[in-house]
C-alpha cells in the first residue's frame, strides 16, 4: 500500500465492479430460476431436519421449540413472521415476513430456517 | 512475531482495547436493517490500523483476540464460531491483497467481503443448505457482497483518517 492509504487505486475500482456484478449476477440468476413465486405453505427446519409444515392461508401461532431455543412463528393474512424468540439478538424477528412471493427467516442461534414451498408433497397430511 | 518492545506491547494492547469497545458499541448500538449477520463491523477499523501500523502478523494478533474477547463478554458464544471464522478468513484475505496495487479501500473491501462469505459458509454447515441451499446463494449473498462492499469503505474511511491524524511513534528506546 501507498503512503496515502485513502488515494483510491484502479485496483479498487476493478475490485468492488467486480463484487457488485458478482452479486447482480447471482440475483438475476434467483430471479431468472423464479424462485418461490406462488407458495402456499411455509416449512420450518431445525438443525436441517424438517419440524413441520403449516400453510400460509390458515392463521395460527406454532411455537417452535429446538434444543437450542423458543422461537414463535405466527401466519396472518397469508404472511409467516416470527414474534418471538428467547436469544439474545432477536434477528430472525426483524425480517421480513415469508409471503406467497417467497422469503425465509433463519434464526442462527437456534438453527431454525423458516422457508416457503409450493407443490402437492405434504399438502394430503395437512388438509383438514 | 517480533514484538519489538515494550511500546509496541502497549500500544497492541491499548489498539485491541479500543477493538473490542468497537464491537461492544456494536452491540449495544445495533444497526439492524432485517438481515442476520449484517453489521458494520466497526472493529475492523482498528485491525486496518493495526495492518498499516504494525503489519499483519499483528493485525491477525489483535483481530482473533478482539473476536474471542468480544464474544466472551458481550455476545452469545454459540457466535462465537461465526465471528472467529469471518475474522480469520477476513485477516488472510487482507493480508494477501494488502500486498497487491489496492488502497486501504481495496484491502477493507476484500476483508468485508471475505468476513461475510466465510460466515455464510458457517451458516451453511450449522443450518445444514440441503434445503434453502439455492435461497442462501441467490437471495442472501448478493445481498452479503454488497454489505461487505459497503461495511469495507466505511471502515476503510474511518482507519484511513485515523491514520493521518495519528503520528506513527518515532521514539526508539
Amino acid at each position: 500500500m501507498s503512503q496515502n492509504h485513502l488515494q483510491i487505486k484502479r485496483a479498487d475500482v476493478v475490485l468492488a465492479v467486480l463484487v457488485l456484478l458478482a452479486a447482480a449476477a447471482l440475483f438475476l440468476c434467483g430471479r431468472l430460476r423464479g424462485y418461490g413465486t406462488s407458495a402456499d405453505y411455509v416449512i420450518v427446519r431445525v438443525d436441517d431436519a424438517e419440524y413441520g409444515r403449516y400453510p400460509l392461508s390458515q392463521a395460527t401461532v406454532v411455537k417452535i421449540e429446538t434444543p437450542y431455543g423458543t422461537n414463535e412463528l405466527t401466519i396472518q393474512n397469508g404472511t409467516a413472521y416470527v414474534t418471538d424468540a428467547n436469544c439474545s439478538g432477536g434477528d430472525c424477528m426483524h425480517m421480513s415476513p415469508v409471503t406467497a412471493q417467497g422469503g425465509t427467516i433463519i434464526c442462527l442461534p437456534h438453527h431454525v430456517t423458516i422457508t416457503s414451498a409450493s407443490g402437492n408433497s405434504g399438502m394430503d397430511v395437512l388438509a383438514q | 512475531m517480533e514484538l519489538k518492545n515494550n511500546h509496541t506491547i502497549a500500544e497492541l494492547g491499548l489498539l485491541l482495547a479500543v477493538a473490542v469497545i468497537l464491537g461492544y458499541v456494536e452491540t449495544v448500538i445495533p444497526v439492524s436493517i432485517g438481515i442476520p449477520g449484517v453489521k458494520l463491523g466497526l472493529a475492523n477499523c482498528a485491525v486496518l490500523f493495526v495492518m498499516v501500523r504494525y503489519g499483519a502478523k499483528e493485525a491477525a494478533l489483535v483481530s482473533i483476540l478482539r473476536t474471542v474477547i468480544i464474544a466472551a463478554l458481550f455476545t452469545n458464544l454459540s457466535m462465537l464460531l461465526y465471528s472467529l471464522a469471518g475474522a480469520i478468513c477476513s485477516i488472510v484475505v487482507m493480508t494477501i491483497v494488502c500486498k497487491g496495487p489496492f488502497s486501504l479501500y481495496g484491502v477493507s473491501i476484500a476483508g468485508g467481503v471475505a468476513h461475510n462469505i466465510a460466515q455464510l459458509f458457517v451458516a451453511f454447515a450449522v443450518l445444514g443448505a440441503s434445503h434453502a441451499g439455492v435461497w442462501w446463494v441467490t437471495n442472501y449473498l448478493p445481498i452479503l457482497l454488497v454489505c461487505g462492499l459497503s461495511a469495507g469503505c466505511i471502515n476503510a474511511l474511518i482507519a484511513g483518517n485515523v491514520l493521518k491524524k495519528v503520528p506513527s511513534r518515532k521514539v526508539t528506546v
